[in-house]
Parts: structure tokens; sequence; C-alpha cells
């Protein structure tokens, strides 16, 4: 007999199936997507970090983006003022009406963008979400695991092309919660296919809370519906990438370049290529210009999620936005790369 | 190239087929085949894939090129896997399909099912999933994608993407049993 039957069965699977597979194509970036708080001790050399480690360590309120954004203004060189912008939802599975003004109450099933700021990599935002009458319990069913809290299922990012819908982006939340029937949610969406640009929409997928099933944690759902969002992503700021001054050769003998994004990180060759340095195994550090430094591999669980949040060969991703304006240098398995 | 006129192509016998189809297919049919068997052998893999390919088109007229291909391409991989097992070779598969068969399979007998028409109960299984938790099954078994890469594929969490496998996974053995 076989030594993979079970599999090797699956080969009668007619060819629509493989094709429906196919097709349900998909951003180039393959990364993991966060789904963690993660209260860190790096906030000290991470300052932006810090913003968003106080959604755990805080524990009562979430803290919006504005203000997090605020707090790093001066070092991020950023627009004076927040921008508030015409925010238009519109109906997936719930209908939700044209909602210009964030002061306005929303309506029940609406979900508006209240501040967001972009990178060439990135996209982080603060999301309300008005689930009054959709069924949600008053608070966590008693199964719900400590800690764990409300989960959207999904943030998806799409463009449209000659009427067609396109996937540009997809992410999740950094952190959730609930204030009576507004759930609010800080989402960050890495896996971005390009720097986003233009009327995007943006999908706002289910709701959930985590229990334990066959000794394992799920998501048990709370509220199965989506929600839209149409945004101009060019009326919110970009934090801008920095890029390595000085130019080590990599080993096929071409200039290097690291760009280091509030994002993340990658490297290129002066011919615009990818460089051939495989990042998910490289050890990486970042030196502060207060003379701290973080370093850890993505390949390695310890540092997985806590520095490093997801990544390709190619590119690694940040578990929380970086001030580039606080990095010296930056080494790559022994390369270093100066600013 | 369109997968119409590379059809077209195999059908005139033009060699152009299996160029255009390595050109348009060879990195998506790679991957399937070194999940399987590892780097090396799914190169030779997919030198007799190609070979298949032309010889079966035509007749074969598949409606998706793609589809056929990966098809192909899988089932002769594990023919391949199977040969070198059988020949003390250990496999060098890209994915540990040990796990993979022994988290499918439940750890039931397969022989239990042997007289099973599978053609019929596959695609029964399949048809009566949801398309999200059809294509979360078929990226894990069909194609040996790791949970994580299903989880950034679809953007969903790896929580939701392990628990759509989990029910997935009873349905497919109780399609199996004819409950």
């Amino acid at each position: 007999m076989n030594r993979y039957p079970f599999l090797e069965s699956l080969d009668s699977a007619d060819g629509k199936f493989v094709k429906e597979v196919l097709e349900y194509k998909t951003a180039e970036r393959r990364i993991i997507m966060k789904k963690k708080i993660i209260a860190i001790a790096l906030a000290a050399a991470l300052a932006v970090t810090a913003g968003v480690s106080a959604v755990a360590a805080n524990g009562g309120g979430l803290e919006k983006l504005g203000e997090f954004f605020d707090r790093t203004r001066e070092a991020i060189d950023t627009p004076e003022e927040f921008p508030t912008v015409d925010v238009t939802a519109v109906g997936a599975d719930v209908t939700v009406s044209a909602e210009p003004d964030v002061s306005e109450p929303l309506k029940p099933g609406e979900a508006r963008l209240t501040s967001a700021f972009t990178t060439n990599h990135g996209f982080y935002g603060t999301i309300e979400w008005n689930l009054e009458g959709m069924g949600l319990p008053d608070s966590l069913p008693e199964d719900a695991l400590e800690n764990h809290g409300y989960n959207v299922g999904a943030v998806r990012l799409y463009r449209e092309v000659d009427g067609e819908r396109q996937w540009c982006g997809f992410g999740g939340q950094i952190g959730t919660t609930r204030n009576g029937d507004i759930i609010e949610i800080v989402i960050d969406a890495n896996g971005i296919d390009k720097k986003l640009e233009g009327n995007l929409i943006m999908e706002i997928d289910s709701l959930d809370y985590t229990a334990y099933e066959d000794n394992d944690k799920v998501p048990v759902p709370l509220y199965e519906g989506k929600v839209e969002i149409e945004i101009n992503i060019d009326d919110y700021p970009t934090l801008k990438s920095r890029y390595s001054v000085n130019k080590p050769i990599g080993e096929d003998g071409k200039a290097l370049t690291l760009e280091l994004c509030p994002s993340g990180i990658e490297i290129r060759n002066e011919d615009g290529e990818y460089a051939g340095i495989d990042l998910l195994e490289s050890v990486i550090e970042l030196r502060m210009n207060d003379g701290t430094t973080v370093s850890g591999r993505m390949r390695d669980y310890s540092t997985h999620e806590l520095i490093f949040a997801f990544g390709t060969s190619n590119y690694i991703g940040f578990a929380t936005p970086l001030d580039v304006e606080m990095v010296g240098s930056v080494t790559v398995d022994g390369i270093e790369f100066t600013f | 190239m369109e997968d119409e006129k590379i059809v077209e192509l195999y059908f005139a016998r033009d060699e152009l087929a299996v160029s255009a189809t390595q050109e348009k297919y060879g990195a998506l049919l790679l991957s399937v085949s070194r999940k399987i068997l590892g780097q090396c052998d799914a190169e030779e893999c997919l030198n007799d894939a190609y070979l298949g390919i032309w010889d079966s088109i035509p007749p074969e007229r598949p409606l998706s090129l793609g589809a056929y291909c990966c098809k192909v391409v899988r089932n002769l991989s594990f023919k391949r896997l199977e040969y070198n097992l059988a020949e003390k070779r250990s496999p060098k598969s890209a994915v540990p399909l040990d796990e993979l068969e022994a988290s499918l399979s439940g750890g039931e007998d397969f022989k239990a099912y042997e007289n099973i028409d599978f053609s019929i109960a596959v695609n029964d299984f399949l048809q009566s999933l949801k398309p999200e938790m059809r294509i979360v099954f078929m990226k894990r078994y069909y194609f040996a994608d790791t949970v994580p890469e299903i989880s950034a594929d679809l953007g969903i969490s790896e929580s939701k993407v392990k628990s759509m496998l989990l029910r997935a996974r009873k349905k497919y053995l109780s399609f199996l049993k004819g409950e």
C-alpha cells in the first residue's frame, strides 16, 4: 500500500477545485499575519513601539492611533495636524452609508477609518465599527480565553483596476477593544504588494473570540458579517523610509543598499534587484543612536513576533512600526549598513 | 499567453506549447513537486510532467491548463515518491508529508476505505464545503502549503486556518465513511 494514501486520494479532486485555488491569488508577499498584542521591553529601543505596546500595558482602553501618532510626530517629521478625511463606507454584507463627519455617531453596521498612516511597505489605522443589533453578547462568553479579547477575522485592501477589484494588501489587528456596541480596532496591513496609492477599499471581515477546542486555540465566531470602507490613501501621511549611505559589496560584486522602512527591511543591489540575502535566516541587528541594540533572527521563535512579525527571504517586517530616525546602523549577517 | 492559445499549440503539435507552459506555470509546478519530492527530484519530475502533458493534450482539452498541469505534476510526484521509498531512498520532501498524512487521516487505517470510489467521495466532499474552507483545505492537503502560508495568502489568522482545517478533516472522514 502507498505510504500517503489519504494525500494521494486527493488526486481525484476535480480540476475546477484546483483551478479555484490557483485563481484565488493573492499578494506577492507571503507574510505571517500578526495577531498578538505584544507588550515588549523593546520599547526603550524601538521608541515608536511604545504607542502600540501601551495597548497591552494599560489594559483599560485602546490607545488611538492619533495619540500614538502625536507622541511620535516630532521624531518622524509628519504633518502638524492629524488628517481627518472623507470616509465613505459602502455595503458588503452590511449596508452602510457615506459618513464624512467622523464626529457623527455611527449607524448600526457602519464602520469608518478614524486615522491612518502608510509606509512603503505597510498601512496602519484605527477603525470604529458599530455592531449594534448584530447579535453580540453583552460581554465575552465564559469559555473565552483570558487576555485574548475580541479579534477581527481579517483586514483586506483592494484597489479597482479597469473596473475589477484586485487585492493589494491584507493584515490583521494590533489590538481590539469594545465600548458598548462600538468595536475599535487598531490594524496593520503589512502584506501589501506595492506602495499603496489612490482610492482603496478596505474590508473588515467578522469578529470572533478565542476558546479552546480539541486542545487547540480556535476562534469562535461572534459576528460573521463584513463591512467595507472606501478610503483615499493619498489623504494620509506616509512615514518615509531611510536608505543606507555606505555601499557594502554583495556576493555578486554589486553595491548594496538597505531600505529601512518603519514597517521593515529590504536590501537591493545597484541594479535595483533583491540582494539575494535570505533575510529569514539572517541575524539582523539594529543599532540605535543611543547606543542600545536590538537583534534577532526571523527563524528564531524567541524573536519571531517580538521584533520581526513576518517576512519573506527578501523582506522582513517589524512587529510594530519603528522610528527609523533613531537607528544608526543595521547589520545583516555581519554586513553593516549605515545611515 | 492565454491558456486557450497554449492548448491550441498543443493541438497543433507545436513545441512552443511546452515552453509557453513552462514559462507560465513552471514556477508553480516546481513548487508543487518540490514540496513532495525536494528540489532535485522535483526538477526531474517536471521534465517527465511536461512530456506527460505533451502526450495527453490532445486528446485532453483542459478548461484550465494550470489546474490540469498541477494535477499531472502532483500525481507524478507522488508516484516518484512511492518509487523512491520502495527503493529505500529517503524522502527529501520540502514539507513533512508523514505529518500531513497523519493529520488528514486522523489516525484512521486507509484499508477501511480502499473500496471507495474516491472520484465521487472527494468531489462530493469538496463540493459540500464553503469556498473559503475548500481553498484552505486544498492549499494544505493538495498543495501542501503551510498554515502560515495559507494564513498570509488568504489574509486570515493562523488559528482560524487551523480551526477550518480541523472541521474540514472531520467532514472529509465523514464523507469517506458515507455518513
